[in-house]
């Protein structure tokens, strides 16, 4: 797993942003549906982890069966709109 | 007021109509055939129309309108006619025949009351679609149609066999909602035929082998029709069975997943087909108004944001020359508009607040919320964070912004932005406007998508999603890939099974060919002559019978037969005659002239 390098004033506009949208239940009082809707900021913390986990399962699985080189299917592979 | 005629036909009809057009004016009546029939709907086909056929023993219903019928019409025929904008440049005038021929089909099916006519226009959009994808024009195109028709003759034969059982185990064909409490084979059958054309995996692979090789136009007629007919068919004839709900949530994330990996355009959106259908598929099997009125709106706003992103897509590809990630990048300052329209498709697709996707996404996850899902409402939330993450970033990351490739882009035609344009606007409509839409959903609906946790529950999901997408970037590889999916089973099957039932049966019958041919060769060289079978074989190898030659010298039997009859002859004529025996008198009489000679 490799992990990008942000800079200084990426890190900070995601730090302002994801503060913000965590405090917004603050402002707005939500209803509770689900056990979990009572964690704080669940659902960014599930968007996160999500996100990783299915990066990460398509990379694998890409490794280990699904990804193979272009023109595996002998020259089949070809889309419209290809170079030719 | 009503009409007979179905809408499918005045459809084929146009689809007769346009080939004998010249080019100027084949776009035109393309594009405006879809809304002339949306407008005949409209005027004369209310809610409670029936039009019914008699057909040997049983009863076509050929129109059957209701308000599902209706929404799923409407959608297709202003999809139909946008997509018919999109393809005006290209005016190749199979693609556009075909076209017409293809809303036709799958207007047929959303109208169709009994299972016979489901099942005739079923076909029609197969074969239509197959078409569509041989528009493509390549060789790999003409493969690819290939499979895709065969794939699709054995769902219909599957559907077909469904429809038999089932009308011989009830004695109707109507297409009604079948009940999962009383199921036969035949049930399950017409399931699987509809989830064939849904995308459910395992059969869902033809979708990302044949659409991404149409023709850019192509491919937004291919993305509009088929599935959703299925969904239509599945919310009329399968809404509550249970199965479709994890069918669905399967379907919504092996989407994402393969569409993570994508880096061919059009395969990733076509992935993303079958992770959208997905919410659909999952909401029919919740059942429940709330969920059909979701699947129902989901569907037509799919079709309006799945065409703009196949638009949008089809456009760079049209401009550059260029349908992969590989080969794309830095496209933002020359291609401005065209990445402002995919924007609002990609916005629509990931569900973000004022857009369409916003309120149907919302519907089907609260229903899930209202039937107690926990799974099913965390899984497709899921699928959501992939969707976000294929469609929202990746794919516009690295088509307009990442590495500037320096690309030459060649302006878009005005039909394409025209087009694209069009959907944008009917994304943003309904979703500003919810009732634009709500008022015409199966039931009536009080659904409110813009509550503060709603609305909420997106924007914290998104925002973290997108954060970790930046982190995890490094890990996206874009390069030029085959991806293998269930359809490997069957294309490197496809030789064996060719070698198995072709080339083995070829064999069997060149083998009793040849045998026959040798058994021949020989009963006709032995009866060229059968005088040799008796004895020496004449010199010079074998030749015909010829009677001068074969046969024997006759004097001697002749002189034999001569003597033999001279002999018989001479004896019977010299032969001592026998003496005659007088007749012995009569017994009265014998008594008598005995004592007188004496």
């Amino acid at each position: 797993m490799k992990l990008a390098n942000p800079t200084p004033r990426q890190t900070a506009l995601a730090v302002v942003v994801g503060v913000g949208v965590l405090a917004l239940p603050v402002a707005f009082p939500m209803e509770h549906h689900f056990a979990w809707d009572a964690i704080p900021g669940f659902y960014g913390m599930y968007g996160a982890a999500g996100c990783a986990v299915l990066v990460l399962l398509a990379k694998w699985l890409g490794r280990v069966l699904v990804v193979k080189p272009e023109g595996w299917y002998g020259g089949d592979d070809a889309r419209t709109g290809d170079p030719s | 007021m009503t009409a007979t005629i179905p809408p499918a036909l005045l459809l084929i009809a146009g689809a007769l109509l346009v080939p004998l057009l010249p080019r100027v004016a084949r776009g035109a009546v393309t594009v405006a055939l879809p809304l002339l029939t949306l407008a005949y709907v409209i005027a004369f086909l209310p809610a409670g129309t029936s039009v019914e056929l008699p057909f040997m023993s049983y009863t076509l219903e050929v129109v059957r309108s209701d308000r599902l019928a209706l929404l799923f019409a409407g959608i297709f025929c202003i999809t139909g006619a946008i997509a018919a904008l999109f393809a005006w440049h290209e005016s190749d005038v199979k693609q556009q025949t075909t076209g017409l021929l293809y809303g036709a089909g799958a207007l047929g099916v959303v109208f169709a009351g009994d299972l016979f006519t489901l099942y005739a226009f079923w076909e029609l959009l197969a074969i239509a679609a197959t078409v569509i994808v041989w528009c493509g024009g390549t060789p790999a195109a003409a493969r690819a149609g290939t499979r895709y028709v065969l794939f699709h003759l054995f769902g219909g034969a599957l559907l077909l066999a469904g429809i038999v059982l089932h009308a011989s185990a009830s004695g109707s064909i109507r297409f009604d909602a079948f009940d999962p409490a009383t199921t036969t084979v035949g049930t399950w059958l017409i399931l699987v035929g509809f989830c064939l054309n849904a995308g459910v995996p395992p059969l869902h692979a033809w979708i990302p082998d044949a659409y991404p090789r149409a023709s850019v136009a192509g491919s937004v007629f291919l993305a509009a029709f088929t599935t959703k007919a299925a969904v239509y068919a599945l919310l009329r004839g399968f809404a509550g069975f249970e199965i479709l709900v994890p069918a669905g949530v399967l379907m919504a994330l092996w989407g994402v997943v393969y569409a993570v990996l994508a880096s061919d355009l059009r395969t990733l959106l076509a992935y993303h087909i079958i992770s959208q259908v997905g919410y659909m598929v999952a909401a029919a099997g919740i059942g429940g108004a709330l969920a059909i009125d979701g699947a129902a709106a989901h569907a037509v706003n799919n079709l309006l944001y799945k065409g703009l992103l196949f638009m949008s897509v089809g456009a760079v590809a049209a401009t550059t020359g260029r349908g992969n990630l590989a080969d794309l990048g830095g496209l933002a300052r020359r291609q401005p508009l065209v990445l402002a329209l995919y924007l609002i498709g990609a916005a629509s697709i990931c569900g973000l607040p004022l857009t369409n996707g916003f309120l149907s996404k919302g519907m089907v996850m609260t229903a899930a919320t209202e039937a107690h899902r926990d799974w099913t409402f965390l899984l497709l939330g899921l699928a959501s964070v992939g969707t976000f993450v294929s469609v929202g970033l990746k794919l516009p990351y690295f088509v307009w912004f990442g590495t500037d490739r320096e690309l030459e882009t060649r302006p878009a035609p005005p039909s394409m932005i025209a087009a694209m344009a069009a959907a944008a606007a009917l994304c943003l409509l309904i979703g500003l406007a919810p009732g634009t839409l709500y008022r015409f959903l199966p039931h009536p609906t009080a659904y409110d998508a813009y509550t503060a946790a709603h609305v909420i529950e997106v924007v914290q999901l998104l925002t973290f999603a997108g954060f970790a997408f930046f982190l995890l970037l490094p890990n996206l590889s874009v390069a030029r890939k085959t991806l293998l999916d269930v359809d490997v089973l069957y294309r490197k099957a496809a030789p064996s099974v060719r070698a198995l039932f072709v080339g083995r049966v070829d064999a069997l019958f060149d083998l009793v060919q040849r045998a026959a041919d040798r058994i021949t060769r020989g009963l006709v060289q032995a009866m060229r002559d059968p005088t040799t079978w008796f004895g020496e074989p004449p010199r010079g190898g074998p030749r015909d019978f010829d009677p001068d030659r074969s046969r024997r010298p006759l004097l001697s039997p002749l002189l034999l037969t001569v003597a033999t009859f001279v002999v018989i002859a001479v004896a019977l004529v010299s032969w001592p005659r026998p003496v005659p025996v007088p007749p012995s008198p009569p017994p009265g009489s014998s008594s008598s002239p005995a004592p007188a000679a004496r």
